[in-house]
This record gives structure tokens, sequence and C-alpha cells, in this order.
């Protein structure tokens, strides 16, 4: 699904991530865990092809094709979904017509058939329906005056309507108390699938505690340095990033 | 030398004309034409020098007399303006080509008894006691060159007066349609709207053209809401991109009266909208709303002046600009608030976008308050498209010149919704979509 490969990328005149490898496996979870600053949000910045992120190095295959190569609503359309750390309000556009928007540019971009009103209606139905998601929220305008817990749930009910192949969800855990926390994870957790695979980019434990992934990594200083199965997070837990950044150092130096 | 001609051809173009009251006295209207002409030739065309114009530049105007546009009874295909039906199912509309009203394209009947809807000269022969207790009481050309100009070229317009406690839910349409036949060649439409006490009426003026020549519109609108009445006016500026327009509505509100102004600028080489309202009686409210639209080198400015009179009032404005290419966007939005006019409520707000690193808008707010118990709030932003809401848009699918129209149209949509005319909306939406071309699979 997805294979990065040695991955150098800067933001202006900062290098940020410094030889990242990374492969996703169709149908697999994988969670990226790392301390504040370690190139975790420019990760997903630079796949959903951000344009002041600028890839130095390396390569980064979705789908066998160049992700480097395709603009962000190219990215899209072949199945690749951010769920955004800090979604962005709309005045003006209300969740329905931002949806409707979207999925008839992806269709259009596959070459299906566009969907009218009625369609959609019954499409964004069912979906909200899967993931067990309200879709009141679809009537106001995209975010606005939202509160963090409506933000991320509104990310997830995208990411439900939307159906990609490749979902990252960048710190889609961050100010979130319990109920919504539970919201959101039932949400990733119904939409697991052997063809759909999920990057959690995250910097607490907490969410492990309710979608498992198949595969941690802890990414320190733009690289990944430790990886290992979901028992990794726990270790983690218990002995914090110093413990890992430390075994960075060592390996590095 | 050049302000002499222009003035000697006003003086002789405003003497030849016939007067509307010519069969019926009248010597007041004749009395207040000349002393109009006597202030426009004092005053002249403004120029950037003043205060008031300072951003907008009115030398086509000066440099060379515009002769008064006539093109007798031109035929116009009714098409032109049904485009721009605001009602369909009733269609009251009076139509004016070059400010001459045409019995053949309007519908005037329909109406209940308490309504007059008629052109001034019709109004003049019914009720000339009527006509001369309103017709230039509310738009002081004393200070406003162009308000006298006007006057001075009284000759047809519109008169709507609305009986009291009649609640008329249906539009009346205006149509000023300039022939745009010729070049430099004016109109100056008359317009006196009589809101008495308690009635609710809605109007629209719309400005269009026929033809593609560059000609001058001068449009006076006077509009008295009587106590207790509640109007809401449209403004829909769609003339051809060669004309200049000029366009006052002077409103005097009455106690506890509600007006709406509601003002489009999207035609026009040079339009300047100048919104007078007057709170002359404790109480009253007005909601005053402007979008306007600017592509290529269009010049489009608002000039708003509020003035509170009284107390208990709320003044409410607020408008937005969209500027693409090499076009030019003005606001001046004033507030006065007098010393007796104490629990004024007042805001002002004007955002603009700008779509181009060429298009440019110049907003001055200005506030003058004598009165000590009041509130007045004003914000004025102009940016471009966020950048952040165009990669949301593009990381969802969206084409990037597709998220720039959806976001160009969510930013206008704030003020369309509040347009409660429905034809209207979709005029202005086909317009945007014409310019912006996304907004289509939107949908409501």
């Amino acid at each position: 699904m997805l294979e990065i490969k040695n991955l150098h990328a800067r933001v202006e005149d900062k290098t940020i991530l410094k030889g990242l490898n990374l492969t996703i496996n169709p149908g697999e979870v994988h969670c990226i865990m790392g301390p504040n600053g370690s190139g975790k949000s420019t990760l997903s910045q630079v796949l959903a092809g951000r344009e002041s992120f600028q890839v130095t190095e390396g390569e980064i295959r979705y789908k066998g094709r160049d992700l480097i190569e395709l603009e962000p609503h190219e990215r899209a359309g072949e199945g690749l979904f951010l769920a955004f750390q800090y979604p962005v309000e709309i005045p003006g556009v209300s969740g329905m017509q931002f949806l409707r928007a979207a999925l008839n540019a992806q269709r259009k971009y596959r070459g299906e058939e566009e969907l009218d009103a009625a369609q959609m209606m019954k499409l964004f139905r069912a979906k909200a329906a899967e993931v067990k998601i309200d879709m009141a929220s679809l009537k106001r305008s995209v975010n606005e005056g939202f509160s963090g817990g409506e933000k991320k749930r509104n990310e997830m009910l995208q990411m439900a309507i939307l159906e990609p192949s490749l979902a990252v969800l960048d710190e889609v855990d961050s100010g979130l108390d319990i109920d919504a926390l539970k919201i959101v994870s039932d949400a990733v957790n119904a939409m697991r699938s052997v063809d759909r695979s999920f990057l959690l980019i995250t910097h607490y434990q907490r969410l492990l505690n309710h979608i498992v992934p198949d595969f941690i990594h802890v990414l320190v200083n733009g690289r990944i340095v430790k990886s290992g199965g979901k028992e990794l997070a726990l270790e983690l837990e218990e002995k914090g990033y110093a413990w890992v950044e430390e075994h960075a150092n060592i390996t590095v130096g | 030398m050049e302000t002499l001609e222009l003035q000697d051809t006003y003086q002789q173009d405003s003497q030849q004309l016939r007067s509307p009251c010519a069969t019926t006295g009248g010597a007041w209207l004749n009395e207040l034409r000349g002393r109009a002409l006597q202030r426009f030739a004092e005053l002249g065309i403004p120029t950037v020098k003043q205060e008031a114009w300072r951003f907008t530049n009115l030398r086509a105007l000066s440099r060379e007399p515009h002769r008064l546009a006539d093109t007798g009874n031109l035929e116009i295909d009714p098409a032109i303006l049904d485009r721009w039906a605001v009602d369909e199912a009733n269609n009251h509309r009076i139509v004016l080509v070059d400010g001459r009203f045409r019995q053949d394209l309007s519908n005037l009947d329909g109406l209940p008894d308490t309504v007059r809807f008629t052109h001034l000269a019709a109004e003049w022969a019914r009720d000339p006691k009527f006509v001369e207790s309103h017709l230039g009481r509310y738009a002081p050309f004393d200070g406003d060159a162009l308000t006298a100009l006007n006057t001075a070229f009284l000759q047809d317009g519109v008169v709507i007066r609305i009986g009291r406690d009649l609640r008329l839910t249906e539009p009346l349409h205006i149509l000023y349609l300039s022939s745009g036949q010729q070049a430099k060649r004016v109109s100056h439409p008359r317009t006196l709207i009589v809101a008495e006490s308690f009635s609710e009426s809605v109007v629209v003026e719309t400005y269009l053209a026929a033809g593609e020549a560059a000609y001058w519109t001068n449009a006076v609108t006077e509009l008295v809401v009587e106590p207790g009445a509640r109007v809401t006016h449209y403004l829909a500026e769609f003339e051809n991109e060669h004309a200049h327009h000029i366009h006052t509505l002077a409103a005097v509100l009455d106690r506890d009266s509600y007006l709406e102004s509601q003002n489009i600028l999207m035609g026009a080489a040079l339009a300047r909208n100048n919104v007078r309202v007057a709170m002359n009686g404790a109480g009253a409210e007005a909601h005053i709303n402007g979008l306007f639209l600017g592509h290529g080198n269009q010049h489009l400015d608002n000039d708003i002046v509020v003035d509170h009179r009284q107390p208990h009032c709320s003044s409410h404005q607020n408008f937005r600009g969209i500027l693409d290419d090499k076009s030019h966007g003005v606001f001046g939005g004033r507030i006065v608030v007098r010393e007796d006019a104490q629990k004024t409520d007042s805001s002002q707000s004007n955002r603009n976008l700008l779509l181009s690193d060429d298009a440019r808008v110049d907003t001055k707010p200005q506030l003058e308050i004598y009165a000590d118990d009041v509130k007045c709030a004003h914000g004025a932003t102009t940016g471009q498209l966020a950048e952040d809401a165009l990669f949301y848009l593009e990381s969802r699918g969206v084409e990037p010149r597709d998220a720039r129209d959806i976001l160009v149209y969510a930013f206008a949509h704030e003020i369309i919704e509040q347009m409660k005319l429905l034809p209207l909306r979709k005029q202005l939406e086909a317009v945007l979509l014409d310019r912006f071309s996304k907004i289509r699979q939107l949908g409501e």
C-alpha cells in the first residue's frame, strides 16, 4: 500500500525528516509515536502533499505509484485521506456541500459517475450509521464553532463517507475527553478491513487502548528508531521517550 | 474652459427639457430645477481632492459633457428584462428606457388600490400635491453636485406610494434600462418611494443596459419610511462594463420604522453607490448590506452615511467585496451619532477578498459620535483566500481551481443569504457562477 524509503523533508530551511523508512501493507494499522518535534506532523503533511513541506531525498510509493508527483487532490482521488490535527473552519460552506464537492471530485477523478443530491444523502446516511456518528453537524458550516471533539468526529465522518484505502490520522486523539475518544476510536475500528490501511500518529499511548495497531514505530529526530508490535506502547509508557531517545543516540552515534 | 463648456451644455440641455407638469402648473418644480442647476454650476463634478471622492476619480465625466440619452421608442427585446425578473408570478414592473417611462414594457396592473406604482408624470397629473409634498425633500443637493444635477434634469421617474397599514408581499420592480447605443450619453433616473405608516413593502431597482456603449447613469432615489413602516430596498446594479453608474439612495426613517437596504454592485466600469440614511425618529432600525464583485478594470465604490438624530435607533452595515484582476473596490462608511441620539446601537463591518495581486481595496470607516451612551462597533479586513482552507479542500479531492471558487462563494454567501428575494439571489448566484465555475455543484 505505502512504501517510504529514506525520506528526507524540510520546512523552509529546516530539515525535519532525515531518512525515514516505513512500509504499510493492505489491512494493516500502523502507529507512529514520538516526542514533540520528532517529525510526526511533518510526515502527515508530506503524505497529503502540502506545498510548504519539501521532499529533498528519498521516495514514497503509494499503490505502486510515485506519490510525490501527485497533487494533493489527486492523492485524495487515489484513496489517501488525512485526518487533520487541526481541522480547518470554512464559514459559509456546509458540511454537506463540502462532502458533495469532495466525493464527486474524487469520483470524477476515478472516472466514476457523479452522484446526485438524493444518492449522496442516502450514502451519507448509510456511512454515518456504520460509524455511529450523528450527521447533524453536516448542516452547519464546516468546523465553524465546533468544539475540539466535534471537529475530530467530523473528520471521522468525512473519512467514513470518502472511504479511503489509506487513512492517515494525525493526532486524532489530542484534546478529546474519554467519550469523544471512544466515538473516534470506534469509528476507526468499524472501518478496519483487509484492504484498508491506517497510519495513526499520536503523542499518547492512551489512543492504543482503544485502537489496537499491528505495528508501532517510534519516531525520534526525523527517523524511526524503534519498531515493534503493540507491546512496544506499554514499554514506552513505562520508560518514556527518553529511553528511546537515548537508544537513538547510541544507534546513530 | 472645459468646465465652462460642461456647464453650458448642461444648462442648455436642462432648459430644453419639457416639464412633466407643464400642463398643470408646477412652477415649484421649475424653480427646484433652476436652483439645482445653479448649485451644480457652483459645485462642479466632484474631484479626488474632496475627501468623499478621494479614491474615486470621475475625470471621464468632467472631461466632456454627456448629452441626454434619448433614443425615442427604441425597440427593446423583453427577454433582456425578463432575465432579471424578481417575481415571475405577479411581475409588477415599471420600465424606463434612458429615463423615459415605457408603458409597453411595464406591467402596473393587479395591485391593491392603496398602492401607487406609476411614473412621475402620471402621478403629477393625478395628485400634484402629493408629489410636491415629497419630491426633492429627502435628497438634499446643497452639498452634493450629482444629486443637484439629477434634480436639474428632473423630468420623469418612478413614484411608489404604499398606503397605510398595507402589507404588500409581492415585490415592486423598477427596471432602469439604458439603451447603450451611443457613448457619452446620460440619464438621470429619479425614484420616489413613500411608505406610509405601518405598511410593509419590497422594492427592487435594477439597472441594466441593452447596448455596449459607455453611457452614464446618474440616479437618485428618495425614500421615506413613515412611523412603524417596513421597507426592503434592493439595488441591483448590472450595468454594462463601460458605463458610469452613480446611485444615491436618500432614506429618511421615522419613528419605529425599519429599513433593509441590500446593495449589489456587479456591473459598470465605475460605480459609486451612495446610501444616506437619516434616523429621524426614535426606535428606527436600519440594516444596510452590500456585496460588490469586481473583475477586469472595474471600480466599485460604496459610500454609506448613517445619521443618528434620535435616541434608541439601531443601524447595522455589512459589506463584502470580492475583487479580481485589476479591479478596485472602495468602502466608505460614516456613522454620525448626534448629541440627542442616546442609546444608539450601531455597527459596521467591511470584509474584502482580493483574488489577484493587482486588485485593490480602500476601506475607511468614520465614526462621529457626540452622544455619550452609545454602542458603535466597526471593523474592516482585507485578505486573500485562506491557504489552509484551500489545502483542506484539496486534500479531500477538490481541484485547486474549484477549491478557490468554493471559498469565494462561501465568502459572498453570508451577504447573499440575507437576501430574502429568491429570484434575485438566483440572479446573483448566476453571475457568481459565471465568474466562478464550481459553484453550480454546491447546490443549496
